[in-house]
């Protein structure tokens, strides 16, 4: 078994941190190897920001995410470098707002950043209510593990701030999976 | 037994080294090694280490060489701009014999280059880079757990022979994150370098004691002796004689290079019944393996050298795979560098073939089985 995730967008977005947490959760099953690889562009805001997952029931020997089973798109751009990459059937989970022009079949266009900036107020946790979203849509990621690793990593207020935002995208995510993605818009697709 | 962990390829080199007994590092930092210095800087003093930031990457290097002969294991960490900085004063740990680590993550160049992403651009300079003829260790990993485990080697080695040893990481390799279980501390062997037994009075600082590395004693522990970057005597002492400069060299090498068998660290893969061996080292290596296991799938024989030690160059184990399979592919990041050292020593005993990418993007497998097929065909 061999699942590759890539996660893109822009510098400032938290992309490679997403990437970090998500693999640590992962890590944490004994059963399951992972590795994480990381590519950005020097500026720190609104340059070129990716980070890929690459996970296995067996030491992994190319660590690079190339041939994607999932796609989280932040931002347009970070969509389109990635479209190439896509496997058949791959799922593709973007940003509504920040992802406008999409060509590829099965999409969840979910809003993590308008609802980042709605309820809590802060664009920032769009990265955690992704997250959250992605426990539902992959079977490799674990929302408890997920979690275990998001309050290891902060605290104080900004965990205070990140948690419920994960939360908000755990809720997110099982209902859109419970409808089986009607309350989403699907697009079918061929290329 | 260790718990599994998932660690950065930066981080396990400052597992490494604090591991090995590392308790001092001087930096200036640069993408793609910064994460090295934030993790001394966070490690170090609650060992009573001591973590410096220098106002650059030669002045780092001074403060390596500083501490280690006040008897402490010192490293630093840096990317090409930062390693050209610090070759004067590498060639001066080589001379005045002063045992140090030096981690390179390579990113592309040359200069500046593009600093975020990968390159394997100074394998001729980690060998070459620092002036005058020396000898040098030179290890690349190609794993978050090779990270760990080479970085305790190199301080090893650099303690057992009193030499630099330079740490070749790249950025894809730095910056990974894998899932690793780190060996518990009895599991590790670590050298510490030899000190003089006899005392002061007696002491001759640069004689060989017949295994070509002269006892080191701390500064401060009672021995007096004299530091310098001119050849020197046994007294260490600046000399222009010629019966003193040609052993003194040769000294140089022959430490190393009499235990040039137990440096032939590398993984093979499939190499038994192969026809076509591949020569790969660092991030490169892992688009190989993989290269090679889908090759077998399509029933071609194709075999993979995992090189952990580049310099000095593993001729036993590449000299083997030469006599066995007409062609040797070496794929790198660079325009060709250790396929160099690869047609260096093969001296016609087989075909050499490169492939190389400069794009300073990641090698794929694709593109390693496209060439293994260009070969078959």
């Amino acid at each position: 078994m061999r699942y590759e995730a890539g996660i893109a967008g822009g510098g400032g977005q938290g992309i490679v941190l997403m990437g970090t947490i998500l693999a640590e959760a992962v890590a944490s099953d004994e059963n399951l190897y992972v590795a994480q690889t990381q590519s950005y562009d020097p500026a720190v805001r609104g340059g070129r920001a990716e980070a890929g997952l690459v996970i296995s029931d067996e030491e992994i020997d190319y660590p690079e995410a190339l041939e994607l089973n999932l796609m989280v798109a932040l931002n347009q751009a970070g969509y389109e470098r990635n479209a190439g990459k896509l496997k058949r059937n791959a799922l593709v989970v973007v940003d509504n707002d920040l992802v406008n022009h999409i060509v590829w079949h099965k999409i969840l266009r979910i809003p993590f950043t308008a609802m980042a900036r709605d309820k809590f107020k802060d664009e920032r946790v769009a990265n955690m209510i992704a997250m959250g979203a992605l426990t539902n849509l992959c079977e490799y990621l674990d929302s408890s593990a997920v979690e275990k690793s998001i309050s290891s990593r902060f605290k104080g207020e900004v965990l205070d701030l990140n948690l419920p935002a994960f939360r908000e995208g755990v809720d997110y995510g099982a209902k859109v999976r419970g409808s089986g993605f009607d309350s989403v818009e699907e697009e079918d697709i061929e290329i | 037994m260790q718990k599994a962990e998932l660690l950065q390829g930066n981080d396990a080199c400052v597992r490494g080294a604090l591991a090995a007994g590392c308790r001092f590092f001087a930096g200036y930092p640069i993408t793609p090694a910064s994460e090295i210095a934030h993790g001394m800087a966070r490690e170090l003093p609650p060992l009573d280490g001591t973590f410096i930031q220098m106002e650059d990457e030669i002045a780092s290097m001074g403060a390596v060489i500083g501490a280690s002969l006040a008897g402490a294991k010192a490293m630093t960490g840096t990317s090409g701009p930062g390693f050209s900085l610090m070759q004067e004063h590498i060639s001066y740990a080589s001379i005045a014999e002063v045992p140090c680590v030096i981690i390179d993550v390579m990113r592309g160049g040359p200069s500046t280059g593009v600093p975020t992403h990968l390159a394997q651009g100074d394998v001729m300079q980690a060998r070459w880079g620092a002036h005058g003829d020396h000898p040098m260790i030179v290890l690349a990993p190609s794993s978050v757990e090779e990270c760990f485990r080479l970085t305790v080697e190199a301080f090893n080695l650099s303690e057992k022979y009193r030499t630099p040893v330079v740490i070749l990481t790249d950025e894809v390799i730095a910056h990974m994150r894998e899932k690793v279980i780190l060996p518990s501390a009895d599991e590790i062997k670590i050298f510490d370098r030899r000190k003089p037994t006899q005392p002061p009075e007696w002491f001759v600082p640069y004689r060989d004691p017949g295994t070509g590395v002269p006892p080191m004693p701390a500064f401060g522990e009672g021995y007096r002796y004299h530091v310098s970057g001119l050849v020197h005597d046994e007294m260490g002492y600046p000399t222009t004689r010629a019966d003193e400069v040609d052993p003194f060299i040769q000294r140089l090498f022959h430490k190393i290079s009499r235990d040039f068998d137990k440096l032939q660290w590398g993984e093979e893969y499939y190499t038994d019944d192969s026809t076509l061996d591949i020569v790969a080292f660092g991030s490169v290596a892992r688009a190989a393996q993989r290269a090679v296991k889908q090759a077998r799938e399509r029933g071609m024989k194709v075999g993979l050298l995992k090189l952990q030690v580049l310099y000095p160059f593993m001729r036993r184990k590449v000299t083997k795979l030469m006599r066995n399979s007409p062609t040797i592919l070496v794929p790198e990041i660079n325009m060709g560098q250790i396929s160099r050292e690869v047609k260096r020593v093969n001296q016609g005993k087989c075909k050499v073939e490169t492939l190389n990418k400069v794009a300073h993007e990641t090698m794929t497998p694709q593109e390693i089985l496209d060439k293994i097929g260009e070969i078959y065909a």
